[in-house]
Formats: structure tokens, C-alpha cells, sequence
């Protein structure tokens, strides 16, 4: 299920031929399938989107596309639907855009669906190397902070560490918002995070640290994406507990991470023991912490 | 000596014939009931737990008298829900002698399986379940009324057969 060959899975039987007949250099370097109703096909790869030979997406193939990825079960996947994605079987995220259903002034569902974006997932497994050796030091386990720009690759980074420091034996806990570092589907993790790791997905942040917390007693934490200020709150209290909290945010460079706020406040109150860039060559450049 | 063998045998087979319209009245009876169980059941599952339709699917081809028809759905699901509920509706037809109103009740319950929200899949369930429940009612009634006129007018056909030709 995982990688190119398990998203094509994904894909409607009409396309999945002409995604099959695509130049090895694009399958393997391939990011996204891209379904716009009304026109070709497209795969993102090489960091463009290269259109592939097949007819015009119709409403049949979003929707054939949006029941494989939801294992013909919309109702079980309502509260993602209402998010505007799916993850799907293999750890695959299906983005989706439409006309958004609004009951009292919030979104309720999608309907008229005209586009759907398909991320694929691929496991790698040495994206943490580097990281592992900043917060595994001499068998003590530090709190981390991954920033990054979109798309680098910072949920892959945090789910690598997250897999090596189980593998040593640190019990983690993960809160899996929105399933992708585990990709759980129907209580079964589409990715390896190793033998001591216990995933709650689906739960808010800030919410699922704090259950976390009190209920698996966990050496550290992990969490994507830090954006409100809620998760950042629970964050510093967490940092009470004894656990350790392993990270990731959004940020263009260190300097517009130590300026925000948000991050500000965390660092400052020592949250994080070590905070790193991930620059373009996806390298990790330790960030300097007063 | 022969012509006793023969009535024997029109008498045995017109109670045989009695019999099979009455077990097919039955089958069709216990299927339909089945059925209107298992889409209430259903209906508790995605209300409780949204449980998806292959775990659905998985528990119900388990036991109990619509259990083939499950397993038929949940091994042609490859083709899509909707295919696979049709295709399993034909062959529980034959099987379980349905007339043309309780294949659409049967069909009613499986059409847009797991394309909607919560909600709407609920209110759709919930109709499907009750025009079962009303056909699975309605085989109570007739086999009832003639499940055991069936089988006495096997009999009673054979032994009159028999009686004709001696």
C-alpha cells in the first residue's frame, strides 16, 4: 500500500492504466496525483505538475477516488470529510475541494466535488539519522523542536525519530491529529513507528497531549505541527509532567521562527532542549537557544 | 404389487413438493427477517462507533441466516459497494426465492452504502430497514397462512393422484 504502486491503488480503474504507463523517473520521484473535474489528470513530481495522457476526470472517478480512499465508508470518516481531506489505506493523504456545507456558520461537509489531490506517502527510514544523535545523547533524551517551510519533510523527519527512539526502547506517545505519522486506518498504523510507540489519532492536540500524559505515562510525546495557541499552551504544561516533547512547525527560516510568538514563548521557556532548521538539502542546522 | 409402489411414490412426491414450497417460504421469511436485524444492527454500529462497511461486512457474513449474502458482498467489494450488493441481491434471490418487491427492499438498503455522512446514512438506513422489516413481516404472514396449507396439499395432491390412476 505504500508508495507509488499503493496510491495507483487508489486511483479509479478508468485512470489507473495510464498512471501504470508513467516514466519510471516520475513514478519514483512523484508527490501528488492531482484530479481537477474536467481535465487531465496530473501528477507533481520533480517539482512540477506533469500532466498525464488520460480523458477528462468526471464526477464518477472523484467520486470512485474519494470511496477508495475512504474504504466506502464517508460516514466513518465524516470528521476528516469536514476537514477537506482523507487519510487513506498506506498512510496517503486524499485532499479534497468542492462546495463547502455550512451549518451555523461552520463546515459541515463538502458536496460538488471538483478537485481532489492525492499526496503520496512513502516510508523513509534514515530521514532522522542526523536528529536521532541531537536528541538521543548518551542515553538521555532531549525535547525537540523540527521547523521547516511546507513540503520539506518534517512529518517524515518526526516519524523517523519517533521509530528510532522506540526502537531503543523509549516509550513514546503520539498525537495524531490528523493520522499522518501513523496513518492509522480502521486501528492499524500504516507506518512502522517501532514497538514502544502508542498512537492516539484523531483527537485535537492539545486534548490528545494531555490524555496521553495521564494515561500512557509516556517518556516523550510527539506531535505535528504546532500552529494554535491551545497546543502550545499544552506544551508548556506538559513540559511538567517529565515528558519530553517531540515536535515539529511551520517556519520559512530560524530567524521568522524565533521572531513568532508562538515559538518564541516555547523556546524561551526552555520546552525544547534543541531546535533545528531543516534547510532545502533537507539537512538538520541546530538552532541556537538562549 | 406395482401399481401400490406407484401411488406410494406420487404420495411421497407430492408431500415433497408440499414441503418445498413451505421451506422455500420459510427461507425466504427467515432471510428477510435476518436482513431487517442485521440493517437495524447496522444502524447501531454507525451510529455508535461509525464502523466502516468492510468491518460491517466482515461481522455480519458470520453468522446467522443472511451470512452468505454478506460474505458474497464483502468478496465482491473489489468491484465497488454498490456492484457487489447487486450481484450478492441476485444470487440471494435465487437462493432464497425473493420476489421482485424484496429484491428492492434488499437493494434499497445497500444503494449509496458508506457515500454519505453520518446523518444521512442513518435516515437512509432507517428507511431501507423498515421496508424490510415490513417485507420480512409480510413472508411471517404468509407462511403462516400457508406453510402448513402447503405441505398438507402436497400430501393431500399426491394421495389424490394415486387415487385417480388405482
Amino acid at each position: 500500500m505504500y508508495g507509488f504502486e499503493g496510491a495507483i491503488g487508489l486511483m479509479p480503474a478508468s485512470l489507473r492504466v495510464a498512471f501504470e504507463e508513467l516514466p519510471p523517473l516520475w513514478r519514483q520521484n512523484g508527490e501528488e496525483f492531482r484530479l481537477r473535474r474536467g481535465r487531465a489528470p496530473t501528477l507533481y513530481a520533480l517539482g512540477a505538475e506533469r500532466q498525464v495522457s488520460a480523458p477528462p476526470v468526471g464526477e464518477r472517478e472523484l467520486a470512485e477516488c474519494l470511496a477508495l480512499c475512504c474504504g466506502g465508508s464517508a460516514y466513518a470518516v465524516e470528521d476528516e470529510l469536514r476537514q477537506g481531506y482523507v487519510s487513506a489505506p498506506g498512510g496517503h493523504r486524499l485532499g479534497l475541494c468542492g462546495r463547502a456545507v455550512l451549518r451555523d456558520g461552520t463546515v459541515s461537509g463538502l458536496r460538488e466535488l471538483s478537485s481532489l489531490c492525492l499526496r503520496i506517502a512513502r516510508p523513509v527510514t534514515d530521514a532522522a539519522a542526523e536528529l536521532e544523535k541531537l536528541v538521543w545523547r548518551e542515553g538521555r533524551l532531549c525535547s525537540c523542536l523540527i521547523l521547516a517551510p511546507p513540503g520539506r519533510g518534517k512529518s517524515t523527519a518526526l516519524r523517523d525519530l519517533v521509530r528510532r527512539l522506540s526502537l531503543r526502547g523509549v516509550r513514546i506517545s503520539v498525537a495524531d491529529e490528523r493520522g499522518e505519522l501513523g496513518g492509522a486506518v480502521n486501528g492499524r498504523l500504516s507506518f512502522d513507528l517501532g514497538p514502544c510507540t502508542d498512537v492516539l489519532t484523531g483527537c485535537p492536540k492539545a486534548e490528545a497531549v494531555y490524555r496521553l500524559l495521564r494515561c500512557m505515562s509516556p517518556r516523550a510525546v510527539a506531535v505535528d505541527e504546532i500552529t494554535a495557541p491551545a497546543e502550545a499552551e499544552c506544551m508548556l504544561q506538559a513540559a511538567g509532567f517529565g515528558a519530553e516533547i517531540l515536535a515539529t512547525a511551520h517556519a520559512f527560516s530560524p530567524q521568522e521562527a524565533l521572531r513568532r510568538p508562538l515559538y518564541r514563548q516555547l523556546l524561551e521557556a526552555g520546552v525544547f532542549s534543541v531546535a533545528v532548521f531543516m534547510d532545502a538539502q533537507r539537512r538538520m542546522l541546530p538552532l541556537e537557544l538562549a | 404389487m406395482s401399481g401400490l409402489w406407484g401411488a406410494l411414490l406420487l404420495v411421497a412426491a407430492g408431500t415433497a413438493a408440499g414441503f418445498g414450497a413451505a421451506r422455500e417460504l420459510g427461507a425466504r421469511r427467515r432471510f428477510l427477517g435476518a436482513m431487517a436485524d442485521a440493517a437495524a444492527w447496522m444502524q447501531e454500529e454507525i451510529s455508535a462507533l461509525a464502523t466502516p462497511v468492510a468491518v460491517l461486512l466482515e461481522r455480519l457474513s458470520g453468522e446467522g441466516e443472511a451470512a452468505p449474502f454478506f460474505a458474497d458482498v464483502a468478496a465482491l467489494m473489489q468491484q465497488g459497494c454498490a456492484s457487489a450488493w447487486q450481484d450478492a441481491t441476485a444470487r440471494a434471490a435465487a437462493r432464497f426465492f425473493l420476489g421482485g418487491q424484496d429484491v428492492a427492499a434488499v437493494l434499497a438498503l445497500g444503494d449509496g452504502l458508506g457515500r454519505y455522512g453520518r446523518e444521512e446514512e442513518l435516515a437512509r438506513m432507517g428507511l431501507a430497514q423498515s421496508r424490510l422489516a415490513a417485507r420480512a413481516e409480510a413472508a411471517e404472514q404468509l407462511c403462516r397462512r400457508y406453510g402448513r396449507l402447503l405441505r398438507f396439499a402436497g400430501f393431500a395432491a399426491g394421495a389424490c393422484a394415486a387415487l385417480l390412476i388405482s
